[in-house]
This record gives C-alpha cells, structure tokens and sequence, in this order.
C-alpha cells in the first residue's frame, strides 16, 4: 500500500513531466521534477493516509 | 536411448510461445485448449465440492461439512472478518469462491500431469481484477453515494493548495493501478513459476543430450525442478491468499467513512 503511493506519485507526476517536456522539448529536465514532486506527493499521502 | 531421442525434440530455450497450448480437438475450435478446460474443470469442482459438503448439513458437522466449513470459516474469519471488520460477513461469499477459485486454478500449475495453470494466461487474472474493482466501486458508490464515494476516494485531507499535486495521484493508485497490479501480480507469479519449471526440467533433458560431462548434471536439474515445485506450491497458496485480502481491503476502503 505504501509503496503503491510512492511508485505511483512518482510514475503519474513523471508521466505528466514527459508530457510536458515532449511539448516544450527541454531535453528531459521536466521527467526529472516530475518524478521527484511526484515521490514527494506520494510520501505526503503515505504520512496522511496511512500513518497516524 | 529413448530419452536422448526425447530430449532432441525438447523446445530449447522455453518461451511465451510454451504457454499457447494447441487446441484439442486437432484443426478446429482454436479456443478448446488445456487451459479452457481446466477454467470449467475447477468451476466445476467447487459447484460439486460445496453442493456435496453442505448437503444436508448437521448440528454437529461431518467429515465432509468440515472441510467446507473450516475453508469458509478461514475465509470469513481471518480474512472478510478481519480486514472489512462486522460488515464483511456480507462479502465472505464472494471471498470464498474467489480464494478457492485462485487456489484451484493456481494448483494446476504444480500437480503432476496438468501443470498448467490458466492463471499463467493475463486473461483469467485480468477477468478477476474487473470482478474484484467493480465490486469495490460499487459497494462505495451504494454506500456513499457516486459525489461522497469520489470525495472520500480522490481528495485527502490536505490544505488546498497541495491537492493539485495530490489528487492525480490518489486517481492514479485507486482507479487504475489496482486492477492492474491485482491482475498483473497474479499472473506474473504464475507465468514466471512455470518457466522456471519448464527451465529445469527442459534444460535436464538439454544437457542429458548435449556432452558426457553435463549429462550427469541433468540430475541436479531434475532435483532441482522437484524442489521448486515445493516452493511453487508456497507461491500458489500466497498468491490466493493475497488477492483476495487485496479485494478485501479494497472493499474496507470504499466502505470506510473516513479514508
């Protein structure tokens, strides 16, 4: 479950950075924040759902 | 000198092409293979196994009762009970036939003779994730309401301004990765237990036909295909066990209040 969040924040908000990096054409830097906004998310919601 | 000749025609290396099983019946009805029947062989057993174990059921059960009873029991107990909590008696039914439907169904994999397990095919697992995901977004859609099921399932308690970077994620994790991965993990355990029997047990015969000095080794290969047959038989039971606590613990978080 908690890694459920984590591997999916990082894939949709990768996914969402390729999008936009295919449309800007900025050579890859937007997967990159993407995927790590993307982890942070999903620790946030790790800590709110399923922890205390 | 038989079983060189045999291993001359052993397909090496394995692959997917192995798990596309010809039809039956030579030339006609492309989709009457081993694994279609052996889907209506364990339908067909459970029909037969539950109808003959609870006919004519006693205060103090049979034999037979029993070994209905304590399946069922386990189910309802340990995993519709614990998980869903007073409310999952309602689904220990579906629980059941699911559990028992994995089991069986990733049995075939290790008996002697049939291993072959239909769920090694995506289809079958995929068709039980459909199953389990409507299920699970029906009893919260019944339960709350389509808007207040949405709510409490897309929107975490968080302060607004996060929720932008949230909900994708929260969409993403309930609506479509959990069918996914329900039916991917499945399929994936049994499809890779099955290479790797074919793996060891081929590669046996590869070696026996290869040089003087492997053959000896075709042996260990053998035992080792023995011994993972074992750990396949852990891996069956696993694996019906975890898809159906998933399908539990779905359905306890589309029934729950709060998230």
């Amino acid at each position: 479950m908690a890694i459920g969040y984590l591997i999916t924040g990082i894939a949709v908000w990768g996914l969402i950075g390729w999008l936009v990096d295919r449309w800007l054409d900025l050579g890859g830097v937007p997967i990159g924040i993407g995927a790590m906004v993307g982890a942070a998310g999903g620790v946030y919601l790790i800590a709110r759902r399923l922890g205390a | 000198m038989s079983v060189r000749s045999l291993a001359s025609e052993v397909p090496w290396p394995p692959s997917v092409d192995d798990f596309y099983l010809p039809s039956v019946v030579d030339g006609a009805y492309p989709w009457l293979t081993k694994v279609t029947i052996l889907v209506w062989i364990a339908a067909a057993a459970l029909i037969v196994f539950f109808l003959v174990t609870y006919r004519n059921p006693q205060l103090v059960p049979t034999k037979r009762q029993w070994l209905a009873e304590s399946v069922y029991g386990f189910v309802r107990n340990n995993i519709a009970k614990d998980m869903i909590g007073h409310e999952g008696v309602r689904f220990a039914p579906y629980l059941t036939t699911l559990f028992c439907f994995v089991l069986l169904t990733n049995l075939f994999g290790i008996i002697p003779g049939i291993q072959m397990s239909p769920n090694s095919h995506i289809a079958f697992p995929t068709i039980l994730a459909v199953i389990s995901y409507v299920l699970f977004n029906y009893v919260g859609i019944r339960q709350h309401g389509f808007a207040k099921y949405m709510k409490a399932s897309l929107i975490p308690p968080a302060p607004w301004y996060i929720l932008p970077l949230l909900v994708p994620i929260e969409f993403a994790s309930t609506f479509l990765f959990r069918p996914f991965t329900l039916a991917v993990r499945l399929f994936a355990n049994m499809f890779a237990g099955h290479m790797i029997l074919l793996v060891f047990t081929l590669g046996g015969f590869v070696m026996l036909n290869s040089s003087a000095l492997l053959a000896p080794v075709s042996l260990v290969s053998w035992l080792m295909a023995i011994a993972l047959t074992f750990l396949e038989a852990l891996v069956v039971i696993l694996q019906a066990y975890v898809f159906t606590v998933l399908t539990a613990s779905y359905v306890q978080g589309a029934l729950a209040e709060q998230h």
